[in-house]
């Protein structure tokens, strides 16, 4: 069971460290449609038409992807600095810019190192 | 203590209605007179109402609610759902009612107080379960069946159904207006699809709109209309599998929402996209659209792609 961990609902009031584990909640529903990833928040009411849904493409579903018990936020900046041949410092910028956003609607939630 | 029985047919299957106390004539609303049936289908979903209140058989199972709002606290186990429909200020005691069903909604039993109880006595009830609406049971039973709700007006013409997808004020009322004389309207917001062998079937349901006019009818599903309203009517073939799906997922009724309820009923959902034909419907509200459907459906250019 995953350990879910409360975190800031503002992107700018989170803090993600290089070292930090990532993965999709458990709290959500994400399925690969044409190259797009359609995410939905589950558990959310009943009977509600209005329920948020998200997707991802491009780089987000690459960065999605990766996203995996054993790949630490550093691990994923350095092989997509490898994929797209950019500054490590731009990738780590752009990634924790993206994490920070899927945690702040809680799409992903942090683990603890294994 | 005996029990009474009815039966309703609803998307392809039948609800056995079991009460401790009498059915009358007037204890369900007339809207669900067509839908009665005296020869239950072999698939069935059972509810049970039942109206010995037993304080202690109500307040077990209480603890970590997956979902709670304001009159409503719902528990999951691996194997049973349980609503409760609790008093809207903290500590949330003084339930009202108590379901328990299995996880894909097959057998519910409904346990009600003395205040349900003599709403039940005094009959017209609007939903068969009690519930604000049939549609958080139904639809969570779909899922399990490669079916869904959807907010919709459905209708049969010419032996074919079709679908009228749009949220309240997109004109599936007005669309049911003007059709009513040259279809059978199923019903004009909410209806319900099933995947078989052979396509996907449509039914009508009692959870109707403004038109009054329901059916337990179900027919074959040619094509879905997104209404589009507009100055000009039109209809124009969407291609695009994703606009098709979030279309389609912006009018999926979600009863309670789990994962393995959402993951069955995105693959209905997916699978529409796939064999059944789109279309954006524009619509400006006046009877001329009523031609361009039927040529459209009499031609088949509908289901050609």
């Amino acid at each position: 069971m995953q350990q879910i961990t409360t975190l800031a609902m503002n992107p700018k009031d989170i803090e993600i460290k290089l070292n930090e584990v990532f993965l999709p909640s458990d709290k959500i529903v994400a399925r690969e449609i044409e190259g797009e990833l359609l995410i939905i928040p589950i558990g959310e009411g009943l009977a509600d038409l209005n329920d948020e849904m998200f997707s991802l493409n491009g780089t987000g579903l690459i960065i999605w992807k990766k996203l995996h018990p054993d790949n630490d936020v550093e691990t994923i900046c350095r092989d997509l600095a490898q994929h797209y041949y950019a500054s490590l410092d731009v990738i780590k910028t752009d990634v924790t810019g993206f994490l920070k956003m899927l945690i702040a609607k809680k799409i992903i939630t942090k683990i603890p190192r294994v | 203590m005996s029990n009474f029985k009815k039966y309703y047919q609803i998307g392809g299957f039948t609800i056995e209605l079991v009460s401790e106390l009498p059915i009358g004539n007037n204890t369900f609303h007339s809207k669900f007179f067509a839908f009665e049936t005296t020869y239950p289908s072999s698939e069935k979903m059972i509810i049970e109402h039942r109206f010995q209140w037993d304080d202690d058989t109500i307040n077990s199972s209480d603890n970590d609610p997956f979902y709670i709002n304001a009159t409503w606290k719902i528990i999951i186990s691996e194997n049973r759902v349980i609503y409760k429909w609790i008093n809207p200020n903290p500590p949330h005691n003084n339930i009202l009612r108590k379901a328990v069903c299995d996880r894909q909604h097959s057998h519910i039993v409904i346990l009600n107080d003395n205040y349900l109880k003599n709403k039940y006595l005094a009959g017209n009830l609007l939903s068969l379960s009690m519930f604000p609406t049939d549609q958080i049971l139904i639809g969570a039973y779909l899922a399990y069946k490669q079916g869904c709700i959807l907010h919709s007006l459905g209708i049969i013409l010419n032996n074919e159904g079709f679908l009228f997808l749009g949220h309240s004020g997109a004109g599936k009322s007005t669309m049911a207006n003007l059709m009513k004389d040259e279809a059978e309207i199923l019903c004009d917001d909410r209806n319900i699809i099933r995947k078989f062998p052979y396509g996907y079937q449509l039914y009508g349901t009692w959870s109707h709109g403004d038109v009054t006019e329901i059916s337990p009818k179900s027919c074959c599903l040619q094509a879905i209309f997104f209404l589009q309203k507009s100055p000009i009517n039109a209809i124009e073939k969407i291609n695009d599998k994703k606009t098709i799906i979030t279309r389609l997922l912006a009018c999926l009724i979600r009863p309670i929402s789990t994962s393995d309820w959402w993951n069955l009923s995105i693959d209905v959902i997916v699978n529409v996209s796939d064999t059944i034909p789109c279309f954006i419907l524009k619509f400006n509200q006046t009877p001329e659209i009523i031609n361009l459907i039927k040529n459209a459906t009499n031609n088949h250019t509908c289901y050609e792609s």
